[in-house]
């Protein structure tokens, strides 16, 4: 039987994600730390998924995702049924997560009911400096309170941003302290921290160690460039913690599972890293 | 404050009936009220059962609202919902100086959501609180501009500034009209007190933005209706605040 591998942390990459891509800066996706070989042409959904045959990865949660306010330059919201057809074309190889807009309101709050309960999506998605806020800030708690009536985890962006246009300036405000304020009422809310963190790797580790709500996903960044102390705890003390990403499109698949491969994982901590703990968190059935 | 002691050593519901009737009263909304975080000196709670058992024996003059306690989160939701489904509960209750933190601080907005969802109205304390015990001194959190962040975070959500916002009652009056779903209550203050702003925003421009209220046992029921006929309202005023708009935003009928 081939390894379970779930990437936990997917985006669309077609003709759509590009044109409403167009207006950011391709130079930023070369300040990620690994060279980013996907370049400026658009990947199919049927594309995605021979790149995933290839690779082995068994299935991947495909955001819906919401990134700026609509209407501000270079704002980016997936309309969740496209994501919705890829999860009925491609059942058990896609499960949907709902991008969250926080200023949609009780709106949003509705949508992402709808798309849980009646399309079986399975969680849901927030990258908060993309609207200007912090984790912890007041407008995203009716959509943490909505995660944790549905039993359902919640992505959130963690760590420094990028600036993909200079028209929308995104201040750096994914502090994994302010998981620790979201924890503070909402003990049993299941976060999942995206993007490893960095450069606040320790203090994810600490948080995801205090609450044992708080998982961590090692994407966008390469393990090996996160350190000692994250790659100890993914093999020991967070080994039911830490989630396997790639960040498609942001990395291909190949190279890292090559870096993946290199790092001299022990067994025991490798099953649970790169499938088994998305399967358990996110109840996912095959 | 000065509660009667007879009041103090608690009257049981038929002779807070009766007092209601005496003082030609004919309605009240009853708060399951909660007072702090749990196993904090002086914290309180009154038990929602409690309430829905005074409801059920007087259906015609009990309406029940439910406190919430934020740190009850999510279960704390859904007991809201529960209440308001299953026992005819009519609204929300937040003491947010009990809890230390300010009416727009994220800790309540789960409560916020579920009251938009449930189409419920939410009463919050405004203005200054007391220090209730030389122990535990409470700060200063119900600042009206914070019911304007909120409004402007949930536009539909019904909002019942009570204990009129004193010292600051002129901000009150700006916020209730700047959004249309934010009211003010003029309980907790004696009416001769209540101040010639709010007065004149009950009689002319806020005519349909504030409700009565007593807060009681803080202020008699007697006391508080025949100061506040005394205020020198036109009948059309009266009858909005003491009866019409309270109708409207909590859909009694």
């Amino acid at each position: 039987m081939s390894e379970l591998i779930i990437d936990v942390s997917v985006h669309l990459n077609d003709q759509s994600a590009k044109s409403a891509q167009a207006q950011w800066e391709r130079p930023l996706l070369n300040r990620i730390h690994t060279p980013h070989t996907h370049g400026s042409k658009p990947i199919s959904l049927d594309d995605q998924v021979s790149q995933m045959d290839q690779a082995g990865i068994t299935a991947a949660l495909l955001v819906a995702t919401k990134v700026g306010r609509a209407g501000l330059p270079g704002s980016w919201h997936v309309d969740p049924a496209v994501v919705l057809e890829a999860t009925t074309k491609y059942p058990k190889r896609f499960f949907g997560l709902m991008g969250i807009d926080p200023f949609a309101g009780m709106n949003g709050v509705k949508e992402l009911e709808r798309y849980i309960v009646d399309h079986g999506f399975v969680g849901a998605h927030v990258v908060p400096h993309w609207f200007g806020l912090s984790p912890d800030d007041e407008r995203l708690f009716p959509f943490y309170a909505k995660c944790l009536e549905l039993d359902i985890p919640i992505q959130i962006h963690i760590g420094s941003s990028l600036i993909h246009t200079p028209a929308q300036q995104l201040p750096s405000l994914g502090s994994p302290n302010s998981l620790d304020e979201i924890a503070y009422t909402m003990p049993f809310l299941k976060m999942v921290a995206t993007n490893s963190g960095w450069p606040w790797v320790e203090e994810l580790i600490s948080a995801s160690n205090k609450h044992e709500n708080i998982y961590v996903v090692v994407d966008k960044h390469p393990i090996s460039a996160l350190g000692w102390p994250m790659f100890n705890f993914l093999k020991s003390w967070g080994m039911n913690r830490v989630l396997f990403g790639a960040d498609f499109p942001s990395r291909r698949y190949e190279e890292v599972l090559a870096e993946v491969n290199s790092l001299g994982l022990p067994e025991k901590a490798r099953p649970g890293l790169m499938g088994q703990n998305a399967v358990d968190l996110y109840k996912l059935n095959f | 404050m000065k509660v009667a002691g007879a009041v103090l050593d608690g009257v049981s519901i038929s002779e807070h009936v009766e007092l209601l009737n005496k003082a030609g009263i004919s309605k009240a909304l009853l708060i399951a009220a909660k007072l702090g975080r749990r196993g904090l000196e002086d914290s309180w709670e009154l038990d929602a059962a409690t309430v829905a058992s005074a409801c059920e024996a007087e259906p015609d003059v009990f309406k029940g609202l439910m406190g919430i306690n934020p740190f009850d989160s999510v279960k704390g939701t859904k007991e809201l919902e529960i209440f308001v489904k299953n026992y005819g509960f009519v609204g929300a209750h937040l003491y947010p100086h009990w809890f230390e933190e300010a009416p727009d601080n994220r800790i309540y907005y789960p409560f916020y959501a579920k009251c938009v969802e449930l189409n419920i109205p939410i009463q919050m304390q405004v203005g200054r609180c007391q220090r209730y015990a030389h122990e535990r001194p409470m700060r200063n959190v119900g600042f009206p501009s914070s019911v304007d962040r909120i409004a402007c975070h949930f536009p539909d959500l019904k909002l019942i500034g009570i204990h009129v916002g004193w010292p600051w009652t002129e901000e009150m009056i700006s916020v209730a009209d700047k959004h249309e779903n934010v009211f003010i209550g003029t309980d907790a203050y004696a009416p001769k007190y209540l101040g010639d702003s709010l007065i004149n925003y009950i009689n002319s421009w806020g005519m349909k933005k504030v409700i009565f209220g007593t807060d009681w046992p803080v202020i008699p029921f007697d006391r508080a209706v025949k100061e506040t006929k005394d205020l020198g309202l036109s009948d059309e005023a009266l009858e909005h605040l003491f009866t019409l708009n309270t109708q409207r935003i909590y859909g009694l009928e």
